[in-house]
């Protein structure tokens, strides 16, 4: 059932239309009450989409020129807080975070997953066992997970049981910025590696068994074989995780927030506030500070970003091959959380 | 087959008709009124854990004593209780009839409108039973009394007993007073005290702890009645390297609170003293139940102050605001206060409760000490201090700067200019300067 | 999907050509990585089991204890574990029932039929995912709060009733998998739109709805900044945000907190083992399909 990438097309948006013959024969008003189904069927998402995405992305913008605590009244203060906002160091240590946290995953995460992709593909017995082992920390709770990583790495946690029972100094995982950003990186490899992997063997399976065997009537070596037939068709499958992983890590939360979560909003982002991401940061502005008008700027700004990398993607996706828009839009359905 | 198909899309669809029916269901009651108790026989009133006496909430849930049909039902509120009571204002629903607020109630100054004022209601009566300085500060510069003294905060240096002994320190409460009436001398004794007692223990638990009681020994904190910044001042920097210099000793056990290492810190007997409020009693007992009899409490070094300690208010979304008064006088008598004291440590902000009997009870925890011959002196010679609203705007980046100083090395220069700015920064956005 | 597949190109690799020391190799290397998969599940299970004294001694103790129902019990006591879980799944379930029946629905439509302006709604479809979701974190709020329905489980669940992803999954599957014939046979019948939707399409559909309907029930029930920030009633909230509260307010005691890790985490696992078959086969499809 599956197309196989970059050998076959799904059929493009036109074939299917064509099923609905004789519509254009229809008398004009016969043919709109033809249309009508249809857009009701359609309508679902436009009309929820109009309240609860249009509607509040125009009402960000109009709340980013306000000073407003959510309670009293607003004040307008034109382009006051996008102006704080960039003389905001702890803004742009957020964002600097985001980065190096969203590096020391993506990386790793993905070479791992090529990795474990490759031996996933080789290994024909309980097959269906390994993948589902290996998808299980993708589907659990990130809270609760978060909360079992958060006692491993605790300064007398298992973590530096572990390295001292090897002869290693413990770790200040928890108290250090290598070691915040360490720790919140171990949590997202391992909770997205399988997944990735997953999706690395799902395109690896997906190459055609005769570009291989043709390679080696051709008498390619392993090498060969690896750089000019492997990489080349796995390519939109990485760009793919790529993507997803950018976006998921643009936008990452839930770890941060659950490991430093405390009756004193002090301690969000933990010490030095190494651990403060840019959503974290806008959720802490908004709903612990009560400062609306800046937590919308915030909001605006962590959209330029992700359109950034968006446009980059979007270079990167059609410089190398045709037709790759849908791709994109698959990807950020899957991003994690909201 | 076809039946056993038909049978699991029928329970499909059952399933999912009663879910949805549920969500519609749930969600049908509460939304155009803003009381989180509208539909119900009670009132409703948020705390966090500990604020209140679980026994009173107990006895108020059945019906408040002496108000014919009024209940009152608590709910406890976890995280960040102040942000959460103000989301609900914000959403203008499922706001609390009442809340308890903290010691930074002046918080809530710029949004007093959302609170009745409790001198309406008839507070004004009352004013003579509790502590000056507390009941003025639950009023608003506009003269609007928002907040109801629930308990105080008097502080005290606990100490580990038997770690002073074995350095050779003083031991009884009077002599470690003398030995500590400095911040200076303090820091002296936290040095003998590491070099001589087994295990090498620390002074405090965290440096900020230095900083906070320091400050708060001042009547003025960051921002004054005129709202300008007054943070860069001596009276914040002299507690900014008494902190610091604590932390250069190495006196500092440097393990931030509720954190699984502060724990283990307590529980094996790490960290020798802390200069702490009396509600941290019950924290402590939790933490570390083996050390019980091996603690003393004395006087705080450089005099004597008050850390937290909360407050009552009623929203103006109380369905019942007479009902909801009554309530608050009732579990903030002098009577009730001493049971709160008696079950959870929340200290009276009643003073002649100080006498009674059942508070002069020995804690065993401290060896048989009275705590409130520590605590009782300390509420009743604390300062009026001026808190403005935007005092939490400038704790945070201090405290957390603080932090820096001490888990990640941060030159101190450098942490108390960055301070500064974050301060500075945050404060003009508030149209403070 | 392809055991077969599997050795065919597995043949084409010199990893997967090999003898038998590679065969072995390669799986002591994937059971490694099984272990490390599997292993925070573990020590979540000896947490969950033993006491908070236990957990903080050292050397840390690595086998399950005895008190995994008193901590449960405690975790009962202490959070509306029984209320949260019903919330939560209230909120999957229709949810989760919602956006397969929108988003089927106008996939086929978009798929099967020609209307007026249909690509250029359907480009609009396309763009609207390009606007992440923090964004209007606040304005949404603020939202909820003017239609009355911060606090209520319908804030969680009707803004995403029908989404764009779920749309567009469905409609690619629709083009490759619904012969234009069958519908031609059922409008010769004289079935209409929602006749053919319902006794043509949706049968078809089932193996995409099944992995949308897993994708889009983890997804909401793990979904944890929307519920934290709108959720404004303390006594009804979901799951995860119940169980981040647990943690907040009682973490001096990590057996407990564990617990209610470990009984937040279960019920969604057995969701996932019950359907992990369909999920990773269309998981897989859904990768190299598009």
């Amino acid at each position: 059932m599956a197309t196989v990438a970059g050998a076959e097309r799904a059929p493009t948006a036109g074939s299917g239309a064509e099923a609905v013959r004789g519509a254009n024969t229809a008398a004009p008003r016969g043919r709109w009450r033809r249309h009508v189904p249809p857009y009701l069927a359609i309508s679902p998402y436009y009309v929820l989409f109009t309240v609860f995405g249009a509607f509040p992305v125009g009402f960000s913008l109009y709340l980013s020129f306000q000073d407003w605590d959510g309670i009293g009244d607003m004040r307008f203060v034109g382009l006051q807080q996008y102006r704080w906002l960039l003389h905001d160091s702890v803004f742009w240590h957020s964002i600097l975070n985001t980065f190096e946290i969203w590096f020391m995953s993506t990386v790793p995460m993905l070479l791992l997953a090529l990795v474990i992709a490759f031996l996933l593909n080789a290994q024909v017995r309980h097959a269906t066992a390994y993948r589902v082992a290996y998808f299980i920390p993708n589907v659990t709770s990130m809270v609760a997970m978060t909360i079992v990583f958060g006692s491993v790495f605790a300064q007398a946690g298992l973590a530096n049981s572990l390295l001292k029972a090897i002869g290693v100094d413990g770790v200040d995982w928890l108290t250090s910025s290598l070691g915040i950003k360490s720790a919140i990186s171990i949590m997202i490899i391992w909770r997205w590696v399988g997944y990735n992997a997953l999706i690395f063997l799902a395109g690896l399976q997906a190459i055609p068994t005769e570009l291989f065997e043709a390679a080696r009537v051709d008498g390619a070596s392993s090498r060969q074989t690896l750089f000019r037939v492997l990489v080349p068709q796995l390519r939109p499958v990485i760009l793919f995780a790529v993507i997803t992983s950018t976006i998921n890590g643009l936008q990452i939360f839930t770890e941060s927030q659950v490991l430093f979560y405390s009756d004193d909003p002090g301690t969000t982002g933990g010490p030095g506030q190494e651990g403060l991401t840019i959503v974290l940061y806008l959720w802490q502005k908004a709903f612990n500070d009560h400062q609306f008008g800046y937590g919308a700027a915030i909001g605006w700004s962590l959209f330029a970003i992700i359109a950034l990398f968006a446009i980059i993607n979007w270079r990167l996706v059609s410089g190398s091959e045709r037709e790759n828009r849908p791709r994109i839009s698959w990807r950020k359905g899957a991003r994690n959380g909201r | 087959m076809e039946f056993r198909t038909m049978s699991r899309r029928r329970l499909l669809g059952a399933s999912l008709g009663g879910a949805g029916a549920a969500l519609l269901g749930l969600s049908g009651c509460g939304s155009d009124h803003g009381s989180v108790s509208a539909g119900t026989d009670h009132l409703s009133i948020w705390y966090w854990n500990g604020a209140l006496s679980d026994k009173l909430l107990a006895v108020s849930a059945r019906g408040v004593p002496g108000v014919p049909g009024l209940k009152v039902k608590g709910s406890p509120i976890a995280g960040d209780y102040k942000s959460k009571l103000r989301t609900s204002m914000a959403a203008r629903a499922y706001v609390p009839d009442l809340a308890c607020a903290n010691s930074d109630v002046s918080l809530f100054f710029p949004d007093e409108g959302e609170f009745l004022d409790l001198r309406k209601l008839g507070a004004d009566a009352l004013e003579d039973q509790y502590l000056d300085w507390k009941w003025k500060s639950g009023i608003s510069p506009s003269g609007r009394m928002i907040g109801f003294p629930l308990d105080a905060g008097p502080t005290a240096l606990y100490y580990r007993r038997d770690l002073f002994e074995k350095a050779g320190l003083p031991t009884e409460p009077a002599d470690v007073a003398a030995a500590t009436a400095t911040w200076d001398k303090y820091l002296a004794l936290g040095r003998t005290l590491k070099s001589r007692a087994p295990g090498k223990p620390f002074l405090v638990s965290q440096i900020s702890y230095v900083f906070r009681m320091a400050l708060y020994q001042s009547p003025k904190q960051f921002v004054d009645a005129d709202n300008h910044f007054i943070g860069d001042q001596q009276h914040v920097k002299r507690a900014w390297d008494l902190a610091v210099e604590t932390y250069r000793q190495g006196l500092s056990a440097r393990v931030l609170d509720s954190t699984p290492d502060y724990n283990a810190a307590m529980g094996r007997g790490k960290v020798a003293s802390m200069i702490t409020a009396v509600w941290a009693i019950g924290g402590l007992k939790d933490v570390a139940p083996k050390t019980s009899g091996a603690w003393r409490l004395t006087a705080l070094p450089g005099g004597p102050t008050n850390y937290g300690g909360s407050y009552l208010t009623i929203t103006r979304y109380c369905r019942d605001p007479e009902g909801a008064f009554a309530y608050l006088k009732w579990l903030l008598g002098p009577e009730n206060q001493l049971k709160s004291y008696q079950e959870m440590a929340l200290f009276p902000t009643t003073p002649a409760a100080y006498s009674k009997p059942a508070m002069r009870k020995p804690d065993p925890f401290f060896g048989g000490q009275i705590p409130v011959d520590v605590f009782g002196p300390a509420a009743e010679k604390a300062p009026v201090i001026f808190f403005s609203p935007y005092e939490d705007i400038c704790n945070t980046p201090v405290f957390q700067e603080l932090t820096n100083v001490e888990t990640l090395g941060k030159n101190p220069e450098k942490a108390w200019r960055d301070a500064m700015n974050a301060c500075e920064r945050t404060l003009s956005q508030q149209g403070v300067s | 999907m392809a055991a077969d597949r599997t050795t065919a190109v597995g043949a084409g690799l010199a990893i997967g050509s090999g003898s038998r020391r590679s065969r072995v190799g390669v799986r002591v290397l994937l059971l490694l990585g099984v272990l490390v998969s599997l292993f925070p599940f573990y020590w979540l299970v000896v947490m969950a089991s033993i006491t908070t004294q236990e957990i903080l001694r050292f050397p840390p103790r690595l086998v399950p204890g005895t008190h995994l129902l008193e901590n449960m019990r405690q975790v009962i006591h202490r959070i509306d574990f029984f209320g949260s879980l019903f919330n939560t799944v209230v909120v999957s379930v229709t949810g989760t029932a919602l956006v397969l029946f929108f988003d089927s629905l106008a996939a086929f439509a978009f798929a099967k039929y020609e209307f007026p302006a249909r690509k250029l709604l359907f480009g609009i479809l396309l763009a609207t995912y390009m606007i992440p979701a923090q964004l209007s974190l606040v304005p949404q709020f603020v939202t909820m709060a003017d239609f009355g329905w911060a606090g209520s489980l319908k804030a969680l669940v009707i803004p995403g009733a029908a989404n764009a992803f779920g749309i567009f999954w469905m409609r690619q599957y629709a083009q490759n998998s619904l012969p234009d014939e069958l519908l031609d046979a059922g409008r010769i019948d004289g079935a209409g739109f929602f006749r053919l939707y319902r006794q043509v399409a949706l049968p078809l559909f089932r193996p995409a709805l099944a992995f949308l309907g897993i994708f889009t029930f983890i997804q909401l029930w793990n979904d944890y900044i929307w519920p934290l920030v709108v959720l404004v009633n303390p006594d009804r909230l979901t799951l995860q945000v119940a169980l981040a509260n647990l943690n907040v307010a009682y973490n001096t005691d990590y057996a407990v907190v564990m617990a209610g890790a470990l009984m937040s985490v279960i019920p969604l696992i057995v969701v996932f083992l019950i359907g992990a078959r369909h999920f990773l086969r269309d998981l897989a499809a859904g990768a190299t399909k598009m």
